[in-house]
């Protein structure tokens, strides 16, 4: 039984940050209720990977792997009778994601103060691109965006071209993550009595403020040595050197030499023991300086042998290598398959399909790895039903009036 | 430790024993000590953490280099810090002791490296039951690789993830100097959390490992999504975003300035085209879609160009933004300091510390009830807790505590010895 079970949790808003804490909650035994828009659902059920020859909304991998697990209920929240629904099911929640925008919980009458007056141990997290307050608050917002603001991007790319976007949605995934430590840390908190006046949190999580932690340590380093970051070259980062991939005789090989005794074993490794007494590169400084140089050597030597040979007698000689797998490698590999990295995804529409489940192994409370995630609105009616005892005619009616979508065609 | 300080501290109950080094295990022990949590780390004197990048020289030992690391600093605030040579007999025991009455234990040792100290999990356990375990080994604890070593580049390598990023044509390309550790971090945090709610609500301990690289692989989770899903990886496109049509990366006017520019819905297009001045593009109907635009996204892009060529980044992100339209600076990493948003909402904080002074310290990047986790005590100096670890934890006397320090099983000064030194990344 996973640690969370008995704890139940309502997921309002689009977006991967928020469905990524809801899916941490959900993998370790949560029960988690996502509330979407009728009609065109969480914005992420638009985000490819698609299947082929489905329709959105129910043909994102990414919604599959975010909602697995998960009730998916529609509720209007512009409605009147929606609004009412949605706040009647975050009272009975110990746990409340938000991520509808700044100031759109309140407007939908289910904010903080609302739900903390009816439910005073509450946890609510609201996620957002720049936060709660503050200049940017109504500010748009990507991955892009955040991971730009964050200082994140500047350093990728050319030394005299412009920087480059890492693909995907690192910087949600990293706010989920953050907002998951915060609200943990709150249910501990709620454990310690009933009698504790902290009862009850409202969570602000910028995902801009989540995405600064790796960049952080060079703000803070500025203070003390006045030294400004730069953009040193593509997979070329300060202040050492090799801290790269070079193209091996078989894929892609990822090289860190950072102490004397690790250049010593790369060189010997490379089978150039000369290079490890050239002054120009005697220090990981000096191989920082002149990492061009460096690299007339060690791109030719590295191109000679398979990334997978390097990497393994890289490491028994103590060279931190790695290869720099493909995802289709992913599968292949015998260290991934051994530690079960892959998992099964399921979806109605999508069918089934492998991708890297959450990962940490606790021995006595494993956390479920792949499952099912569901159509639009299909548990409307067994959540409404089961949470707030609403009865066929009730639920009828909320439907005529589009307060709530009753799913399986996608309302 | 000093006085109350007003804040937030959920974790106010827990003990956590932290054997980390680096960046990756002392960010997770920093969110749970920003919490509330009483977080001892144990150095020795003979292997300080190789964050605190002390150079082995008299003189750098003379000027207290160990104690001037920005990185180390801002990233063991709020900590307890004793010196315990845990390869004496007489240390074990201490440690030991403090497991007894811990919480949980952090490690991110070297494979092997806690049986040879004498606390593996049954050596823990049969101090206390209850005891939580986590490790993060860059590769994981288990499976074919899990004796090999990776730096936070390593783990991005090792993750595929650069695989996801650059030109469709060009080679895979690495995001970060050291991604995985502060990947890792976070992902331990959160295990670590799980595991400590368990605890308290059953009493039962448990081991705790996660792979660093795995952490890694759920950033560009869309990769496997994709070759699972489709059988094939998801295209790379460069500065371009498979949904929003246009996303790109713009020159400004200063040398080497950068504005990010996501046009994530459609109805960012008429505002975007109404703000760089292009009446034409936002009345041609073609482009009213990201689908309509996808085909022209090179004009689209000059488009920009030519608009902010002769802007300022800022000048340019504000005027977009005040339209509704997505836009962000590209900041350097250093320049984060000044960053309006930052300041304004509280996220650098203040913390004087002993040798260095006043210094700038990210704040918990979460708020509770509008507070960030208080900013208590600087990092500790090396061993500068033993005396209230060791004797008010452990009820060791003065007498006691000095021969263990004649000893040089703990102590406050660096031991000279040969060890190769490693830069702190930059982050």
């Amino acid at each position: 039984m996973g640690a969370l079970a008995g704890i139940k949790v309502v997921e309002f808003g689009n977006g991967v940050a928020v469905g990524y804490c809801g899916a941490l909650l959900a993998v370790c035994g949560a029960e988690v209720i996502k509330v979407e828009a009728p009609g065109r659902g969480d914005t992420v059920r638009h985000l490819p990977p698609f299947g082929e020859g489905v329709a959105a909304p129910e043909a994102s991998g990414m919604h599959a792997f975010l909602c697995a697990g998960k009730a998916s209920i529609t509720i209007d929240l512009g409605q009147e009778q929606g609004q009412e629904l949605a706040r009647r099911l975050a009272v009975g929640a110990n746990v409340v994601l938000e991520a509808l925008g700044p100031g759109a919980a309140d407007s939908a009458r289910i904010g903080y103060d609302s739900l903390h007056a009816a439910a005073p141990k509450l946890i609510m997290a609201a996620l957002s691109w720049f936060g709660n307050d503050g200049p940017r608050r109504d500010w748009a917002g990507s991955d892009a965006i955040a991971q730009a603001l964050a200082g994140f991007i500047y350093p990728i790319g050319q030394k005299d071209g412009p920087p480059i976007i890492p693909g995907g949605y690192g910087a949600q995934i990293t706010g989920g993550l953050t907002a998951f430590i915060a609200v943990m840390a709150a249910l501990i908190g709620g454990q310690s009595g009933a009698d504790s006046d902290e009862c009850g949190v409202l969570i602000d999580q910028s995902i801009l403020e989540a995405q600064t932690t790796y960049t952080e340590t060079a703000g803070v380093r500025t203070a003390y040595d006045g030294v400004r970051s730069v953009r040193k070259g593509l997979n070329k980062f300060t202040p050492t050197y090799p801290q790269t991939i070079y193209p091996a005789g078989d894929g892609w090989i990822g090289v860190t030499t950072l102490t004397p005794a690790q250049w010593f074993a790369c060189c010997d490794l490379i089978g150039a023991p000369e290079l490890f007494d050239d002054p120009r590169f005697s220090t990981s400084a000096a191989r920082n300086a002149n990492a061009d140089e460096l690299d007339t050597y060690l791109v030719p030597l590295f191109a000679k042998r398979p990334a997978l040979e390097w990497f393994h007698e890289g490491q028994a000689k103590r060279v931190p290598l790695a290869p720099v797998p493909t995802m289709a490698d992913l599968a292949e590999l015998d260290h991934f398959q051994a530690r079960e990295v892959l998992a099964r995804y399921e979806h109605p529409d999508l069918g089934s399909f492998s991708a890297a489940a959450i990962p940490w192994k606790l021995a006595s409370t494993p956390l479920r790895k792949g499952g099912a995630a569901p159509r639009l609105g299909q548990d409307t009616r067994d959540v409404l039903r089961a949470e707030l005892g609403l009865g066929d005619h009730e639920l009828s009616a909320l439907a005529a009036v589009g307060a709530i979508g009753l799913g399986g065609s996608g309302s | 430790m000093s006085g109350p300080v007003s804040g937030p501290a959920p974790l106010r109950e827990i003990r956590i024993v932290d054997l980390t080094m680096g960046w990756s295990g002392p960010l997770a022990t920093r969110h749970l000590a920003d919490l509330g949590a009483e977080v001892i780390k144990i150095e020795s004197c003979g292997y300080p953490d190789w964050w605190r990048g002390w150079e082995n020289t008299p003189e750098a030992l003379a000027s207290r280099e160990h104690e001037k690391s920005p990185a180390f600093n801002q990233i063991n605030r709020n900590k307890l810090g004793v010196t315990i040579d845990l390869t004496h007999p007489d240390g074990r025991e201490m440690a030991l002791k403090l497991i007894a009455r811990a919480d949980a234990v952090i490690e991110n040792q070297a494979k092997g490296v806690m049986e040879k100290l004498g606390l593996s999990l049954p050596d823990m356990q049969a101090v206390n039951p209850s005891i939580i375990w986590l490790s993060l080994p860059a590769f994981g604890a288990e499976g074919p690789w899990s004796s090999y070593r990776g730096y936070g580049s390593t783990v991005e390598h090792g993750a595929g993830l650069p695989h996801l990023t650059g030109d469709p044509d060009g080679p895979p390309v690495q995001t970060h100097v050291a991604y995985g550790d502060a990947c890792g971090g976070l992902n331990a945090a959160a295990a670590l959390l799980v595991g400590l709610f368990h605890r308290r609500r059953t009493g039962q301990g448990q081991r705790i490992e996660l792979s660093q690289v795995e952490g890694m692989l759920q950033l560009g989770v869309h990769g496997p999504i994709a070759q699972g899903l489709t059988g094939a990886p998801p295209l790379r496109m460069g500065n371009r975003h498979p949904v929003f049509v246009p996303q790109g990366i713009f020159a400004c006017l200063e040398p080497d300035t950068w504005l990010v520019i996501s046009i994530t819905d459609d109805a960012m297009w008429p505002a975007l085209c109404a703000v760089i001045n292009r009446p034409d593009l936002a009345g041609d109907g073609a482009l009213a879609t990201a689908a309509g635009r996808r085909g022209r996204e090179a004009a689209i892009e000059a488009a920009i160009a030519a608009w902010t060529r002769d802007k300022t980044a800022a000048d340019a992100m504000g005027a977009l933004q005040d339209a509704s339209v997505g836009a962000g600076v590209a900041q350097r990493p250093t320049d984060m300091l000044r960053d309006d948003s930052h300041v304004q909402r509280g996220f650098w904080q203040q913390l004087d510390r002993e040798v260095v002074g006043p210094k700038p310290h990210p704040a918990t990047p979460y708020r509770f009830n509008g507070e960030r986790g208080p900013l208590k005590t600087p990092a500790p100096l090396l061993g500068q807790h033993n005396e209230e670890i060791l004797g008010g934890i452990l009820d060791l006397s003065g007498d006691q505590l000095a021969a263990l320090e004649a000893a040089g099983i703990i102590g406050t000064q660096p031991i000279a010895r040969e060890r190769p030194g490693k830069e702190a990344p930059e982050g």
